[in-house]
This record gives structure tokens, sequence and C-alpha cells, in this order.
């Protein structure tokens, strides 16, 4: 299990490294992928959320399908062609090779503009992994589909739908203060062409997560979804059930075969809407105090506001910088190695450095001051 | 370019205040350094003077910005949620409520935004923001000088 998850982290790395403020959109498909549960991403266009999708697929590989829908979308462009031979004899069949029915991995962009026909045929597919369509049942390989979206669908009758996506997560544009990084990044994105891990990875840390012993933190998660009711953010009796798989697959990704208190921050991210997910983030401070992860950094300082995921994601980009300085002049190294120390200070008292940041201090502030005198604009 | 700093001096007995961690920072909106740290801070500044303000007097300077320069011992600053008026550390918070805080500043006649951070272990600086700008180049190097 450690093996996988290690190159399970590997794969994240790789598929992050360039792509700026997306680590936790990157992260929570590996988790959804475990958990087998789907994850829905909203945001506005240009906002990398179909790159980061395709980065991770590449990177974990496995068989892999993306579609754009839109309103006049066939079912066909899904799920294939009907086989016409077949067809003449009064067998409907659908031709899946190399499509959304053989998908281990799958991304749908604009998921909510397909056609009734097309959301049907995805529900069973994303709730039971099965596709049926005509005389075609197939049981289907699918670990995890990515849908994104603008926006959440106001329509109700897109709602059962909606709520197949267990996981969601809100992207916004580039913050300012992040820009220099997203134009470094940006120029240096190359595509990813060959896997770091494998299906047979993500399967391996899935059965372990299965294997979980949830009892030590089932009564926790209960006092999660409590203090969430009393905040007034309703989640339905499914998705509560659907929390523990989330929680054990946070546990077997960060190491631990037996969740602990600090795999339960998944569960900011079954909250349906973003205003709801920054209400749970300030309502579960305290219960959310110990979350960290040492696979899915990011994502668990996003959901937990703690201080250890966020000095554990904060580690982790220093060690970046520190190590990756191929092709950057003496400037922008210290202009990078300058943010994550901002970062650092920002973020904690001199007296209050958590351990993971004691000894990479002091190298990056060598580091800032070997570079270049202040780099001009 | 701006009033002289307060200090408030615990040995004095007016006004006693220690700091402990945040356990979540504030959003960066500045900085503040005194001593080397503001020189350093200057020269940042000097380098990448876009969207910044500030305010400096004999050794103490703050500037204000989204992306502030980093120094070795310099502090960064952010609005107190709930006390407008007063920015604080983004990383810690006043063992005294930040109300009292700014309260006490007030009563020394201090005016306008103001920024109360540690200085040292046992004391404060307190810099009035009335009379920030944008960062001049020509001024900043003058006063480096």
């Amino acid at each position: 299990m450690d093996a996988a998850a290690a190159r399970v982290r590997e794969a994240l790395r790789v598929a992050g490294a360039g792509l700026v403020e997306r680590e936790g959109l990157v992260e929570l498909i590996a988790l959804a992928a475990v958990a087998r549960e789907h994850l829905l991403v909203i945001g506005p266009p240009g906002t990398a959320k179909s790159e980061a999708v395709r980065r991770v697929s590449t990177a974990l590989g496995g068989a892999y399908f993306e579609y754009l829908l839109g309103r006049f979308t066939e079912p066909n462009e899904l799920f294939g062609p009907v086989d016409l031979r077949k067809l003449r004899d009064g067998v409907v069949q659908t031709r899946t090779e190399g499509m959304l029915p053989e998908a281990q991995l799958a991304f749908l962009d604009e998921v909510f503009l397909g056609s009734t026909a097309i959301l049907n045929a995805l529900l069973g597919m994303l709730a039971e992994r099965r596709f049926r369509r005509g005389h075609t049942v197939l049981d289907c390989p699918l670990r995890v589909c990515v849908g994104a979206s603008n926006a959440l669908p106001e329509d109700p009758a897109l709602a059962a739908f909606a709520d197949r996506f267990v996981l969601r997560i809100f992207i916004r544009p580039v913050p300012d203060s992040l820009l220099e990084d997203l134009l470094l990044g940006g120029a240096g994105l190359r595509p990813l062409t060959s896997p770091v891990a494998s299906v047979a990875d993500l399967d391996a840390l899935s059965g372990a997560a299965r294997a979980a012993d949830l009892a030590p933190v089932r009564p926790l998660l209960a006092q999660v979804v409590r203090t969430l009711r009393g905040e007034g953010i309703a989640l339905s009796d499914r998705r509560v059930v659907k929390l523990q798989r989330l929680v054990a697959a946070a546990a077997v990704l960060g190491g631990r075969p037996t969740p602990t208190p600090a795999d339960l921050w998944p569960v900011v991210y079954a909250v349906p809407t973003a205003d709801e997910q920054q209400l749970a983030r300030d309502a579960l401070r305290e219960l959310l105090a110990d979350a960290e992860n040492a696979t899915l950094t990011a994502a668990a300082e996003e959901a937990s506001l703690g201080p250890l995921a966020r000095a554990a994601r904060i580690a982790e980009r220093a060690r970046a910088v520190l190590d990756n300085t191929a092709g950057e002049s003496p400037a922008v190294h210290r202009l990078r190695v300058e943010g994550v120390l901002r970062e650092i200070d920002a973020g904690f008292a001199p007296d209050g450095l958590p351990d993971v940041l004691v000894e990479l201090r002091p190298r990056l502030v060598t580091a800032a001051e070997s570079a270049t005198s202040p780099p001009a604009p | 370019m701006a009033r002289p700093p307060v200090g408030l001096d615990p040995a004095a007995g007016r006004t006693r205040v220690s700091w402990v961690q945040r356990r979540v920072p504030l959003v960066v909106q500045g900085v503040i350094g005194h001593g080397a740290v503001a020189r350093q801070l200057a020269a940042g500044a000097l380098a990448r003077p876009e969207g910044l303000s500030g305010v400096a007097t004999r050794d103490t300077i703050v500037l204000l910005g989204d992306v502030p320069p980093w120094a070795d011992g310099a502090v960064f600053i952010g609005a107190e949620p709930g006390v407008p008026g007063l920015w604080s550390p983004t990383a810690q918070v006043s063992d005294v409520h930040p109300g009292l805080v700014l309260a006490a500043v007030r009563r020394r006649g201090v005016s306008g935004p103001v920024v109360v951070a540690p200085l040292s272990a046992d004391r404060v600086q307190v810099v009035s923001l009335a009379d920030a700008r944008p960062v001049d180049v020509g001024a900043l190097t003058r006063w480096l000088v």
C-alpha cells in the first residue's frame, strides 16, 4: 500500500507541476478515484480545469475519455455508435470501444448540458458503474468521472444527477499574488506523455480503503455531520454514508491503514455549495484541527485551514522551489523563494514554526540571500 | 512621511501586550519592519514598487500591498477582522482583545488606521497609516541614504 501511495503521490506531483492554485483539484481526483466516487469541478472558463484533469489522467495511467458536452451532443458521441450489422438482425448493440463505457478515468466538460437521454445513461454509469443502452449491458471499469461546469445547475430536475458527484471543488482565477507563478508555470507547462502510476495502484489503495476499520472515527464523523446540520448545512443520507469512503480513501493515501481524526477533512468537499463549504470550514475548524495528509497536502489544507496541513503544503512547495532551479534566472529564483518565505512568515510566528518548516526556512533564507539583489520587475 | 511610531512600553505600565499564534492567518495586506529589516524592505520596494504604498519613519517602514516585499525579520500585516482601523500581524494576535489594543492606541492620540505589531519580545510598535501614500522611488531612495 505504501508503494502504491508513493507512486500516486509522485504522479500528482508531476501532474501538478506548473499548474498554479490547482493542487487541490489535482489531489481530489486521486481521492475520488481511490474512494470510487466522482468529482464535480465548478469554475469559470479558462481556469485550467480540463488541463488539470488531463494531466492527472495521463500521470495515473489507464484508459481516458474526455468530451465537451453541448445541448446537441448525441449519445453516440459519448457511448459509441450503434452496431449497424446487428441492427439489421433487430439487436440494438452499441460499439463502445474507446468510448466512455470503457473508460477508467473520464472527464465530461459542461456536464449538465447533456440531453435527458445522455444524463439518464450517465446516472446509471456513475451510480452503478453499469452501462445500459438497448441490448447492451456492460459493467464499466470507471474509477472516477470528473464533471465540470461553470456553475451549479439551478434546474431541480438535474439535482439527482448532480448529487452523484459526491466531491465538489470550486475553482477561482489565480489571485494577483500568484501571477508571477502563473506566468512562469504556464510558460513551462509541457504535455505529459507517460504515466507515473497505474490504475493498479489506485485499485490497491481502493482495496485498502474498503478494508479500513472506520470504527475509531465513526463517532467523530457523526459529530462532524451534526455540527454541519447545526449550521443549516444539509447532507443527504446518501452523502453521509459515502463520507466514510472518502475518509478511508484519505487515510490510505496519507499512509494510514486505519483512519484517524486527521482524515476527516474530505467532509468539507462533500458539502454541496461554495458558500456552504466556506461555512463548513469555519464550523469544523476545531474538529479538523489535526487534519493533514502526506499525499493530498493542498486539499487537506484548503479543507481544514489547519496549521499542520498548511505547514505540510508549504513545505512541499519549499522543497519544489529549492530543488527545481533548472532554467530559472537567479532573479526569478529569488522571487519564488521569497514567495515561499512570505507564506511561511505570514502564516507562522517565529516561535511557532511547525517542525516540518524549521529546517526548511533557513535553507530558503540562504537561497534568497545568495541569489541576486531584489529582482527588477 | 509620517508621524513617529509610538512605542507602547510595558515597562512603563501603560499597556501590556503579548502575542499568540493565530490558528488561521490573516490575508497579507502589507509588511512592517524596523532598523536593518526596514532597509531591506525598502530595497525590495524599490525593485518592485508597483502596487505598493506605504509610510516610513526614521527607523520603521510599513509597505501596503497584496504582494509586499519579504525581508528576514519583517512582520506581515493585515486588517484585523471586526476591529476597523486596526492592522495586526497576519500570523499572531494580541492576547489582549484587539479592540482594547486599538482603544489604548486611540487614547494616546493616534487616529486613523494604525498598525500594532511586535517589535521585540517585550516591545510593540505602533505606526499610523493615516499618511500612507503610493511608493515614490525618489523619496524612498532618499530615505534609504
